[in-house]
């Protein structure tokens, strides 16, 4: 790799890091500048502007029922052609919920995420994608599947932290 | 300038995006505004020095945290360890002794960088299972942010202690089921064995 080519990919790693952290420390206006003008982000099989995604994200993580989550993104296949650019991330998403009988159980969503990439003025910005966005064509045409597995139920008592060197 | 103490986790990862905007603007049509070679560097050293504290942790290598951190690196646990002495005994009484395996997996990473000085926050993965109990382990799994400030000192960085000691984002804890000990053999079930690793 030339140092452009490094950097690229620096930059397209960044991107994908940036919007996880932008989610889980809940700077979710944070996003807007992380994508280009007119940038989408599918949840489900829904595409939404990028405006639509931060009041969609801001109502569904300040739902009580969810305690904790995070999206741990790793593994990243990056693939630049000239000023675009496309990904493809492991994303290791737990997701503690509390249940309406204040037990709490924690998913743990093993999920890919896609995402297009363009080269701006101001650098590489995300373009489209997200978490379960359709159509996206992975390296060797398959739809990866995602994995998940939940705990049983648990009683709403962490472990004590000191027994941890945070 | 980075913010620091008393900062929001929301206020302070915005800065790197108020960073992207002034950028923006300053960029002529014309120009591809990439990452300077001093500017990845940076990124690179400083993620290594994340990732260099993981494996000095894992691998109970303990001398390593003195390349790791400052020499005078404060509050690396909080106050009650306020000296990096204190953080390495804490180490070194705790970990080989209260679990039978454990590990610290980094990543996304987000680092500001002023001059010789910067601040992160990472994600870490860290399952920590307790030494057998009546024939049974059990294991913790912790979903933790780090958030740590840096200084280069001499050309190299280092961990120069923690940035935010309350109001930090919350971590995920949960305690899986005890299990019948010994299905898979964790790597430091000896603790006797665990001082002839690297």
């Amino acid at each position: 790799m030339n140092a452009e080519q490094v950097a690229d990919r620096i930059e397209i790693q960044k991107n994908v890091w940036d919007y996880a952290n932008a989610v889980d420390l809940k700077a979710f206006d944070g996003l807007r500048e992380l994508f280009v003008d007119g940038g989408t982000i599918t949840y489900g099989r829904k595409a939404r502007s990028v405006p639509d995604a931060i009041a969609w994200l801001k109502e569904q993580f300040a739902k009580p029922s969810i305690r904790g989550y995070c999206h741990m993104m790793g593994n990243m296949w990056i693939d630049i052609r000239g000023d675009a650019a496309r990904t493809m991330t492991r994303c290791l998403n737990p997701m503690e919920f509390i249940q309406a009988d204040g037990q709490v159980q924690l998913w743990f969503n093993g999920i890919w995420y896609y995402w297009t990439h363009q080269r701006t003025t101001g650098g590489w910005r995300l373009s489209a994608g997200g978490p379960h966005a359709e159509n996206f064509d992975a390296p060797n045409g398959r739809k990866p599947k995602h994995f998940g597995w939940s705990t049983p139920p648990y009683p709403p008592v962490r472990p004590s932290p000191l027994t941890q060197p945070h | 300038m980075i913010e620091i103490a008393g900062a929001t986790a929301a206020a302070t990862l915005l800065s790197i995006f108020d960073d992207r905007l002034a950028r923006t603007a300053g960029a002529s049509a014309e120009a591809i505004v990439r990452m300077s070679l001093r500017e990845m560097s940076d990124r690179l050293e400083i993620q290594q020095n994340l990732w260099d504290y993981c494996n000095a942790v894992d691998l109970q290598n303990w001398d390593a945290l003195d390349e790791v951190f400052t020499p005078d690196a404060s509050n690396i646990y909080g106050p009650s360890m306020p000296t990096l002495a204190d953080a390495k005994a804490f180490l070194k009484a705790s970990l080989p002794t209260n679990f039978s395996g454990y590990y610290h997996m980094m990543q996304n990473m987000w680092i500001a960088v002023d001059g010789d000085r910067a601040e992160s926050y990472t994600r870490c993965l860290n399952p920590m299972t307790r030494l057998p109990k009546d024939g049974q382990v059990q294991t913790d799994f912790h979903l933790i942010w780090y958030h740590w400030t840096h200084v280069r000192i001499d050309g190299k960085w280092r961990i120069s202690g923690r940035a935010q000691a309350q109001n930090g984002p919350k971590g995920i804890h949960w305690s899986a089921p005890p299990a019948p000990a010994g299905r898979h053999g964790p790597p430091y079930a000896n603790p006797a064995a665990a001082s002839t690793r690297p």
